[in-house]
């Protein structure tokens, strides 16, 4: 009988269950103060509804650095004077840049290292440069990566160094922060400021800036150039909104001006974002624009007059040109009088527009071998294939044999017979006491002035280069990987205030026989322009 | 006709107390405790996949589950894996909501009413009484209790517009839809609950009609996870309002999806009486303890300003808490804490008192209990913090702790005296003759 | 037949003695074989080993003995408590090499390129080493021990298979997935370790006779030395200035970037003791990257300076006697300093208490204890075997708690704060339950069974420390600093597993004893049994509901709500439920003796799922971690319980109620007792 009582019940319980819903309605009115509820009544839809750009949700949560991202390679725009070197992940450098002329200076990205901000600043103000450390909420706010950081500016005296400065943008995520920074004798960082600033602002992933420009060939990670026209100012660029070179008429902020080097939709739903979500007003047909040029092509200029998202009395030229379902184009907006007044300079502006070469693009190389992370480290990702050649700092001609190495850090890499290996790539410090480290590597003592007095010369990068040639047992890799008779070939000079080399090693017989390859090879090298 | 009046003599007690004999029916508890034992089971295996609130509103606040039955051999899951291979096995329960109010019954029926009370069974008595006191809690802190969050920045540490001192505090997960009248000094509230909405979701709409306002309130397109984002080129399935539209957010690869994280959004159409019309898009997204302001959607009909916000469900206090200092001590050269407490003042009818609020410390004022949750940082990160302290108001708050003492007393009297009985009893001797 | 190999005792003992066998001769095979010469011929000074592993260090939160970081680092890296394995003696013959932790981190350190070449990752599957590159042979051993070298060999492989791997949840990856992922973990481990003084062993080469000056002209110099000229150092760096050319200079620049890559290592043990703020215990203890930073902001505390000296003559003495030299020293000059220091004022006791090992001796006893039992069912009139097992479990019980208690001095915590805790615990409460139940019971089951699974739950708990391969005495967590609660619910809810799993096991013997024909139901001795287990149940359920609920009242009091369906709360109820409903079905009649003594067995795996299982499905906030050599100790468990049952349920099913065919010939049990 209980087990009838018991179906009974359970067959019952979720009808009850089902009755429980009513119908809407608000409750009863309740008055509290208003104090009670501080409330923004006028705000504008879009600042109240935090509204992001369609583009940038592609690339997953808005603000996070660490996880996924910080795996994908990190570039900028390197400034003029400034070069990117190769990077270097398993010391938390994620991307270097050097200044020329200036061999001390320093300045690199760290992905993302743990600790949260406290530790960090206290690694870089007490314990670098034996400051007191300052409350991160007093310090100015920066650009980084596209998004809102911290600037740390430190002056004194660093590792033992009098007179410098550091400059370090960061930016956390919890436990990981991301951080730019820029060490260099003082007058160096203080002339270098505003180039530190605005690569701070220009960094992007690798991964993120391919995404983003999907289907784009001419966007890229070009960089723009442009005559700029008199009275006119050049602001950061915001790739990833669609802002991929920025300029406003100065002393006049309500004036925008930027170039979207590529925006999917094709002509007609551009226009209908001009025309009718921003104005309010009916689309023309595209015959009826007048022509312009934009970039060296054939382009469209839309003048648009009237209310612009809510501002009346406001004016637009937008001078487009499609290529398929990419649009490009450069739009110009502000107070009527003021953008009539600035016509002609627009249209110069958009005629003189031209790509600059492309900027060195830094791949995050995989972990140095021997060199495995250490565990606090997040993982760090593959590299994105071997960087061609003619990216690069160097190039030279490849001798028939060679095979390109993917994936190294290292420049021109090549690997060739049976386990030899050459590459090109760059140290600080002296020829010499190069000399010294590649001779320990076969276990040899330092050299001798007779015998350093003694070395041969070869052709490297224009002009003579020190040439070390070396037999014997080879240990430089990791504990217990060795090279019986191995023989290690190395030109070497300092080029452009660095030791610059080219080094073979392999098997000594195999060394011997594209020594000949290895000396034409050097002779070819030279630097990218 | 004959026959039914034979069952009916041969029957002579009533349904009536059929049922009362099966509820008070000591096979019926061991039938209802082996549910709840595979209910617990099922809803423990169920948290590898789920989140534990998503769990437990599925589970154990329900009245049906389709339990998922999640076969795995060594450790290795078959059938339904997150990877979508296999089959999903499942199959239906009760949930804990009838099982857990049959017991009730059970116990008082069975455990208590109809249990002989002799000396003999005082203990077991006892028991009962306390784990009846146990459920009574649980259905008391369901049906009345309510908790949520209150986050605070440190007074004087952090400026702007953040947060320092509040009598207000949120639910974790709970909106509501308010409707605000501007009254100047005061705000005239009208909130509706999100679980009463549920029909705005997807094509569907839920109109409101506020009682003496001129106008009525047309809630739609309802996502439950969901973000604003600048129309461009491409077409939205949602209307577009100002350039924006409400997009369904999606998890990031490899994120776990959360019930709790999620972000409510939905459109407000207000028509007037006058044929005044205005069309809004809401979103829930908390901005405390950032930003004290609440952004709502205003419009003006007929003179008079009134607002929609769509929020998480907030309560007020009879007194306002303010964050003085927070402390956050680290194991030494680790990131694991020790300690972290907030300081606050509490401030009721001008009179304040300080008190410390850390882990196994909570705050007890006029029935809300304050327990230091959590704490976070500033936007960019570091100092400095801001406290979360989370806020219930639970009448049965300290009933459990009855009801163990009780229960504790009851199980000592009845197995002690057991146990004495065994020890003076012939069946020992009997069990123990060969040792003699 | 003869009557010898009749009396069932005797063939018990027999099989006891067979195993005992098997057993060891499984654990004593050949160690592997270290190949090639050893740099250091001869072993550490033992009592330097024990100085040195009395060292304390600053580690993960926390002031330890050097050993605790040495033991904690090898069983991850390992799995092993030492190190073995054949090397040559000089002589042309082979010996047996076996290191402590102290002694392997300190060939670490100082021998690195020896050790590098130990056999330390072991590798159950050969697929891992096909799919690592390495060629095996053809050979397919059942496991085989990786060199430090060989791995870093294949690093690059590992590393990407890892990363791939590590992006699949745990619970889905396959063995080798699995081991592969844990191999890249041992290595990490290990490297760190290895890696951890790097900077002191090797030297720079000093260019420029201006520099060279600076360091007494010397051609190479090392960390420690230049720390030393610090002062001197930093004014040179500042009257260099800019001059990037200037031919004074030197090698200033490499030698600069050298220690810039030393301040940025950042992390590991801290070894060198804060020398101010004595009863500070929240103090950093430095590494050598940090007094580095310090010594070029001329900020550097000369006494950590000089011990930096003495770490790098202990790695780069000349000879084993250098460095032993340099490592005595070091000792000294630490000891010195941290002598006063709250922080590390426990470290004597915690050295004291991993070299005493009483929960070891403990486990010892109990199986004295247990095979005392065993020859007490022989000679069932013997008092003095009853008494003399029951004092031997009654002492290995006085061992578990004399080892809790000086743990409780080291941590300043109640017993139980940690997983590991919980085996020492609930091995000490079982076998106290049982023996109380024996008692009350005399009829010699408990007495066997008792020291039996204290000994197998102290075993557990020794090879769950090792396999965890984690400090089991890490600081808590800022929720879990409750002194009352710890004292109060953990040990409770802890009582109610120990007598669960103690009822569990007396279940499991009546089970075997009814199917196997060794006794009948009816049987005073099983009835007895089924007794026994009735009150070690109501026990239980008495500890565990109370236990229960105490938690939840901690949880109300600690985080705001009094029950969260959290997997460990549902672990606690699901005890609790099985047991009421198991006593309310036997009041009904639901169930009699076998079926009560089949749910009682059937508990003691739910015990399984609560106790342990739980923490290992890293959800909720009890969570802790998966590891498959624990996943594959649960599902025996489970197998283990399932198949007893199994057999039980089938036997029951078949035989509802059997009859002894053979009055005179019923078995062990119920002729031990007659006899």
């Amino acid at each position: 009988m209980n087990q009838r009582a018991l179906t009974l019940l359970l067959v019952l319980s979720p009808l009850a269950a089902a009755c429980g819903s009513g119908t809407a309605a608000f409750g009863p009115a309740k008055e509290v103060p208003a104090t009670k509820r501080p409330t923004i009544w006028d705000a504008s839809a879009r600042t109240r509804l935090m509204a992001q750009d369609a583009r940038s949700m592609g690339q997953g949560g808005a603000n996070q650095v660490g996880g996924e991202q910080a795996k994908a390679g990190w570039t900028g725009d390197t400034p003029s004077g400034w070069r990117s070197v190769p990077a270097n992940p398993a010391r938390f450098r994620d991307a270097i840049w050097q200044i020329e002329g200036a061999a001390d200076a320093d300045c690199y990205l760290t992905a993302a290292v743990g600790g949260g901000t406290r530790q960090n600043m206290a690694r870089w103000y007490s314990q670098q440069f034996d400051q007191a450390v300052p409350e991160a909420d007093t310090l100015p706010e920066v650009a980084l990566g596209g998004r809102t950081g911290r600037l740390a500016e430190i002056r004194g005296t660093f590792l033992g160094k009098a007179g410098w400065a550091a400059l370090i943008a960061f930016v956390a995520d919890g436990d990981q922060v991301m951080s730019l920074k820029f060490t260099a004798p003082e007058a160096v960082v203080v002339a270098n400021r505003e180039k530190f600033l605005a690569l701070a602002k220009s960094l992007r992933q690798g991964g993120a800036a391919a995404a983003s420009g999907a289907g784009g060939a001419d966007s890229g990670n070009r960089v723009w150039t442009t005559n700029l026209p008199a009275g006119w100012e050049a602001l950061p660029a915001n790739p990833a909104r669609f802002r991929d070179a920025v300029w406003r008429v100065a002393n006049e902020p309500d004036t925008d001006c930027y170039l979207s080097a590529a925006v999917g939709g094709g002509v007609p739903m551009n226009l209908s974002r001009w025309y009718e979500q921003q104005f309010g007003q009916p689309v023309p047909s595209p015959e009826s624009l007048a022509v312009v040029e934009l970039a060296g092509r054939p382009a469209r200029l839309a003048e648009i007059k009237g209310t612009f998202q809510g501002k009346p009395g406001w004016a637009a030229l937008i001078a487009y040109a499609a290529k398929g379902e990419q649009v490009m184009s450069l739009k110009f907006t502000g107070p009527e009088a003021v953008v009539d007044g600035n016509r002609e300079k627009f249209l110069a502006l958009a005629a003189s527009l031209r790509p600059a070469t492309a900027s060195p693009d830094p791949k995050a190389p995989p972990i140095e071998r021997g060199q495995p992370l250490p565990s606090s480290h997040p993982d760090i990702g593959t590299a994105h294939g071997a960087a061609p050649a003619a990216t690069g700092p160097f190039a030279a001609t490849v001798p028939a044999g060679w095979t390109p190495k993917a994936g190294s850090p290292r420049l021109l890499h090549h690997t060739f017979g049976n386990g030899g290996e050459v590459y090109v790539n760059q140290l600080g410090g002296t020829v010499r006491g190069s000399l010294d480290i590649w001779r320990a590597e076969l276990a040899l003592p330092p050299i001798t002035d007779a015998e350093f007095a003694a070395l041969p010369k070869a052709d490297f990068l224009g002009s003579d280069a020190t040439l070390l040639e070396l037999r014997g047992t080879h240990q430089g890799g990791a504990p217990g990987k060795k090279i019986e008779d191995a023989g290690l070939l190395v030109a070497v000079r300092v080029d452009d205030g660095t030791v610059t080399f080219c080094k073979m090693f392999g098997p000594a017989a195999e060394v011997a026989d594209h020594k000949a390859a290895f000396v034409s090879f050097c002779a070819s090298l030279r630097r990218n322009p | 006709m004959s026959t039914s009046s034979a069952v009916a003599t041969a029957t002579p007690r009533s349904v009536a107390a059929l049922v009362v004999d099966g509820l008070g029916s000591m096979r019926l508890t061991v039938w209802l405790l082996v549910l709840l034992a595979l209910l617990t089971w099922l809803g423990t295996l169920a948290q590898i996949d789920s989140s534990t609130y998503d769990v437990q509103r599925e589970y154990f606040e329900s009245w049906f589950v389709l339990a998922k039955l999640p076969l795995s051999v060594w450790g290795n899951a078959i059938g339904d894996t997150p990877e979508g291979s296999g089959f999903p096995l499942r199959f239906p329960l009760p949930g804990a909501y009838p099982v857990m109010g049959l017991l009730f019954v059970n116990l008082v029926v069975g455990g208590m009413l109809r249990l002989r009370w002799s000396g003999r069974n005082a203990g077991v008595l006892i028991t009962h009484v306390g784990m009846l006191l146990l459920l009574l809690a649980g259905f008391v802190k369901l049906e009345t209790g309510y908790s949520g969050m209150l986050g605070l920045y440190e007074r004087g540490g952090a400026g702007g517009d953040r947060v320092h001192e509040s009598s207000t505090f949120v639910s974790f997960h709970d909106y509501e839809l308010a409707l605000l009248t501007d009254k100047g000094d005061t705000i005239v509230e009208r909130v509706v609950p999100a679980v009463d909405l549920q029909a705005a979701h997807g094509s569907g709409s839920v109109t409101l009609a506020p009682e003496g306002l001129p106008f009525k309130v047309q809630v739609h397109h309802w996502i439950d996870h969901s973000q604003v984002v600048t129309k461009g080129a491409e077409t939205p399935a949602t209307p577009v309002v100002g350039g924006l539209y409400l997009d369904q957010r999606s998890w990031r690869p490899g994120e776990q999806p959360k019930k709790e994280s999620e972000i409510a959004g939905c459109y407000v159409s207000v028509f007037g009486d006058g044929g005044e019309r205005f069309d809004a898009i809401l979103w829930g997204y908390p901005r405390a303890p950032e930003n004290r302001s609440n952004y709502v959607a205003a419009f003006t009909i007929k003179g008079q300003r009134y607002a929609l916000d769509l929020r998480r469900t907030t309560y007020d206090l009879p007194f306002a808490v303010r964050l003085d200092k927070f402390e956050k001590k680290d194991h030494p050269g680790t990131m694991s804490p020790r300690d972290f407490r907030s300081h606050v003042t509490v401030t009721e009818q001008g009179q304040s008192t300080e008190a410390q609020i850390f882990m196994n410390n909570p705050l007890r004022r006029a029935g809300f209990v304050l327990y230091q949750a959590s704490w976070g940082q500033q936007p960019m990160g570091g100092p400095p913090y801001y406290t979360v302290l989370e806020v219930a108001n639970n009448p049965s708050d300290a009933w459990p702790e009855y009801a163990c003492y009780i229960i504790a007393l009851g199980l000592l009297w009845h197995f002690g005296a057991k146990l004495l009985r065994f020890l003076n009893s012939s069946t020992r001797t009997s069990l123990l003759r060969h040792d003699a | 037949m003869t009557p010898a190999s009749r009396n069932p005792s005797v063939r018990l003992l027999q099989w006891l003695l067979l195993s005992l066998v098997v057993l060891s001769s499984a654990c004593s095979r050949q160690p592997p074989r270290y190949t090639g010469e050893l740099d250091r011929a001869t072993p550490w000074d033992p009592a330097l080993v024990q100085a040195l592993g009395e060292t304390p260090v600053q580690n993960d939160g926390r002031v330890q003995p050097l050993a605790t970081l040495a033991a904690f680092t090898l069983y991850a890296v390992h799995g092993r408590r030492d190190v073995q394995f054949v090397a040559a003696d000089g002589q042309g013959g082979d010996r047996v090499v076996k290191l402590s932790p102290t002694e392997w981190v300190l060939d670490l350190w100082s021998y690195p390129r020896q050790s590098a070449h130990y056999p330390m990752f072991r590798i159950e599957n050969v697929r891992v080493l096909e799919q690592l590159g390495f060629s095996h042979d053809g050979q397919t051993p059942n496991f085989e021990f990786l060199t430090y070298a060989q791995v870093m060999d294949k690093v690059d492989t590992l590393q990407r298979l890892a990363r791939d791997y590590q992006k699949k949840p745990e619970r889905l990856r396959d063995a080798v997935e699995g081991q592969i992922v844990l191999l890249w973990r041992q290595l990490l481990a290990y490297h760190n370790l290895h890696k951890n003084f790097e900077e002191l062993q090797h030297d720079v080469v000093v260019e420029g006779e201006a520099l060279r000056s600076l360091f007494d002209g010397h051609e190479r110099v090392d960390l420690a030395e230049i720390l030393n000229k610090a002062a001197a150092f930093n004014d040179f760096v500042s009257k260099a200035g800019a001059d990037a050319e200037a031919k004074s200079r030197g090698n200033l620049a490499q030698l600069r970037s050298f220690l810039e890559a030393v301040v940025r290592t950042d992390g590991g043990p801290g070894f060198l003791p804060p020398t101010k703020g004595t009863d500070d215990r929240s103090l950093e203890w430095l590494t050598v990257s940090q007094v580095t930073g310090k010594a070029l902001a001329g900020k550097a505390d000369p006494a950590h300076v000089a011990m930096i000296g003495k770490l790098r003559a202990a790695m780069m003495g000349a000879d084993l006697d250098a460095k032993a030299k340099g490592w005595r020293e070091y000792h000294e000059a630490v000891t010195a300093v941290s002598r006063d220091r709250a922080d590390a004022s426990r470290v004597a006791t915690e050295a004291y208490y991993y070299r005493a090992n009483w929960h070891f001796h403990g486990m010892m006893t109990f199986l004295a204890a247990f095979l005392v039992a065993v020859v007490c069912w022989a000679f069932p009139k013997s008092r003095l075997l009853w008494w003399g097992s029951m004092l031997m479990s009654i002492g290995g019980l006085g061992m578990l708690i004399a080892d809790s208690w000086v743990r409780c001095l080291v941590t300043g915590h109640p017993p139980i704060t940690r997983l590991y805790d919980t085996f020492i615990f609930i091995g000490g409460v079982s076998t106290l339950t049982l023996v109380i139940a024996e008692f009350v019971v005399p009829r010699r089951i408990a007495l066997a069974l008792a020291p039996l699974l204290g000994c197998l739950l102290v075993f557990f708990g020794r090879l769950f420390e090792v396999i965890d391969g984690q400090d089991t005495m890490k600081p808590l967590q800022a929720v879990l600093l409750s002194n009352f609660w710890l004292a109060v619910h953990v040990p409770t809810i802890n009582i109610g597993y120990a007598a669960g799993l103690a009822g569990g096991i007396v279940a499991m013997v009546w089970i075997l004893m009814r199917a196997l024909r060794i006794d009948v139901p009816d049987s005073t001795l099983m009835k007895s049994m089924v007794r026994m287990a009735y009150g070690v149940v109501c026990f239980s359920l008495a500890t565990s509901v109370v236990g229960t609920i105490l938690g939840g009242v901690w949880a109300n009091d600690s985080w705001g709500r009094f029950w969260g369906w959290d997997p460990k709360e549902n672990g606690a109820l699901l005890i609790c439920l099985a047991q009421i409903a198991l006593l309310h079905a036997r009041m009904t009649g639901m169930v009699r003796d076998a079926g009560f003594m089949l749910v009682t067995a059937a508990t003691g795996m739910i015990v399984l799922f609560s106790w342990f299982h739980v923490n290992l499905l890293q959800v909720g906030l009890h969570a802790y971690g998966f590891s498959p050599a624990l996943n594959n100790a649960v599902w025996t468990g489970y197998c283990v319980h399932a198949g007893i049952v199994g057999i039980g349920l089938f036997d029951v099913l078949l035989r509802p109620n059997p009859v002894a065919a053979n009055a005179g010939e019923r078995g062990l049990a119920a002729a031990l007792p007659q006899s």
